[in-house]
Order: structure tokens, then sequence, then C-alpha cells
């Protein structure tokens, strides 16, 4: 690249990526300077920089292309989705959680010694989580309320349904 | 010669930090053009702009208020790399190579589908660009980057941007004459 200050160099200066950052208007000052100069006397590198210029302008014109009905309605709600379903998933970990470790945290009442059954998650036949439990025994007519872990198991059995259902 | 660059523009620009689903619904059209462009095919480019929008929903915490069709242009590119690498490091999934072997120059079926209204040829011809090339024709001429913003994005110097999008506009003049 040593053709600085001729307008008609040899045929080996020739310009090569230069055009295209020419027309990109990517050239340093002095580079842009050189360039200008070289095209004044080279009418090889200007037909090359029309044929250049034409091939960017068809990349340009080529314009914005519409997204097929339906595409980006359909990705958002599979995405809604996955997401309503995660996030149902969390609320039933985090109430089982929750009710686990109060039964742990709870002393028994002196008058039930029997502690609550603990819920567990099994997976059944047909691959659904379900939450199974012994039969409840607070509810034994005694107008007592629900403990907090048959609440939260309650809780959990309408977030399941929600997501299975 | 003026040449000014011309950007495409989808919708107004962000305040602040949209919602992925925002993003999805103004920039929809935008990351499927770019998608088009790059794979050259419907059916790639729709996969194309999924993967986009799940990279998008990670990505968009970190998102800081700026250009956003630059960034999206930046993920759409890179995604379509990142598949085109995949590609090739499994070479068992050799069937696009052979049937481009087999029909070499006959246009994909779905660019009589191309609302573009322009010549097929014209699309043809960018998707027979290598893809590096491509990418970095994609990134200056349909998404509107700086020389600087494409090496950032592609994470490699500008002189090699240069050199690509030169090479690219080359190959396609020879391929339009």
């Amino acid at each position: 690249m040593t053709a600085d200050g001729h307008g008609h160099g040899p045929a080996r200066e020739h310009l090569g990526d230069e055009l295209s950052a020419a027309l990109d208007y990517e050239l340093e000052p002095a580079e842009a300077t050189r360039v200008e100069q070289h095209l004044d006397g080279c009418a090889g590198c200007r037909a090359e920089l029309a044929r250049l210029e034409r091939a960017r302008r068809t990349i340009r014109e080529l314009g914005p292309v519409e997204a097929p009905p339906g595409l980006v309605d359909g990705i958002i709600r599979r995405r809604q989705g996955a997401t309503r379903r995660a996030a149902a998933l969390v609320g039933v970990a985090a109430s089982l959680l929750v009710g686990l470790s109060l039964v742990a945290v709870e002393p028994p009442p002196p008058e039930r010694p029997a502690a609550a059954p603990e819920p567990t998650l099994v997976r059944s036949d047909a691959g659904f989580v379900r939450l199974e439990s012994t039969p409840r025994r607070h509810r034994d007519g005694d107008g007592s309320d629900p403990s907090f872990a048959d609440r939260a198991h309650d809780a959990g059995q309408e977030l399941l349904e929600f997501l299975t259902g | 010669m003026k040449v000014r660059r011309a950007r495409l523009r989808h919708g107004a620009g962000p305040s602040g930090v949209p919602s992925w689903e925002e993003v999805a619904r103004r920039h929809g059209d935008f990351i499927y053009t770019v998608a088009y462009r790059l794979t050259g095919n419907r059916h790639d480019a729709e996969d194309l702009v999924q993967e986009v929008l799940l990279r998008v929903q990670r990505g968009l915490p970190t998102y800081r208020p700026g250009s956003m069709e630059a960034w999206l242009g930046r993920i759409t590119t890179n995604a379509f790399l990142d598949d085109v690498r995949r590609r090739r490091r499994r070479p068992s999934v050799a069937l696009p190579e052979v049937f481009e072997v087999v029909t070499p120059g006959a246009p994909p079926a779905d660019e009589a589908l191309d609302r573009d209204g322009l010549p097929s040829h014209v699309a043809g011809a960018l998707k027979a660009l290598p893809e590096d090339y491509r990418a970095a024709c994609v990134l200056c001429d349909v998404v509107g980057l700086r020389y600087e913003e494409i090496a950032s994005a592609l994470d490699v110097p500008v002189g090699t941007v240069r050199s690509r999008i030169h090479r690219g506009r080359a190959l396609l003049r020879r391929t339009l004459r």
C-alpha cells in the first residue's frame, strides 16, 4: 500500500476492500484521501466500485419480510404456558415445604399425640405427580380447625389440579 | 456517490427496558427478516426466531436501553452462526449439502412465496455466500451496524469484518451478473 501521491498507480496497487469500506464511510480520513486519489486516475477501480455498490444496494433493497402469521404468537403462548407451569410447580413445592416444616417444628398437641401425616409426592402410572397421604386424623369431628399442614395439603392439591387439568 | 445508512425501523424506540413479550411482538418481524436473510428459507428462519426469542428472554435482564435492533441483530446472527457450527461438528446431518449438490442453482421452493417482490435469484445469491461473509453483510446492510459494532458482535477484528463484507459483496456481484 505505497501508492500515495500517485493518481496513476501501477496495476498491482489496485484497491481491494478499501472500496467496500469507502461505500460504508468506514475509511480513516488519510485512507479516504488515498482512495480518492487512486480512483481519480483508475477507471478499473471506479468500475469495480460501481459493481460493489450495486451488490450492496441489492442486499439493502431486499427490505423487511413479514413473519408468518401466528409464528410470534405461538412462541409467546408456548413460553407463557411453560412459565406458568414452572411457577405453579414452585408454588406447590413451597407450600409443601412450609407445611412440612410446620409439622416438624410444632410439637404435637398433648391431646392428639399422632402427628399430621406427611404428604408425599408420588409419581403415578400416568406420569402425573400426585400428593398422597394417609387419611387425615385431625378432622375427627371435634370442631377444631384443620391444621396448617392440612391447609397446605389442600392448596397443593388445588395447584396440582390447575397444573394437570 | 451518496449512500446514507438506511436502517430498518419497526415501531418506536422503547423508553426503558421492555418486557419480553413486548420485544417479541414489536420486533418479531425484524428478527424474522434478519433470520430469513441469514438462513435463506422459511423453515430455518422460523426455528431461528424461536431460538432468538429464548435468548432474548434470558438476556433481557442485562439489556441496557439503546438500539434494540442492533442488540437483536447481534443475537440473531450469533444464534445462526452457533447453529452452523453445530451442524458442521455433526457431519451425519449431511442432507442439506447433498441436496444442494444434486440441484445446483435451483431456487428453493419457498422463495416463490417471498413477499419482497424482488427476483428470487437475489436471495439465492445471498444464500450462496459462505456463512461468515453472509453474517457480516447482513449485519452491515440489513441490520445497519457500523464495522466496529459488527466486530464486537462477531468477536473478530475490524479488519476481518471489512474483508468479509468486501468478499461477500464481490461474490454477490459476480453471482448477480
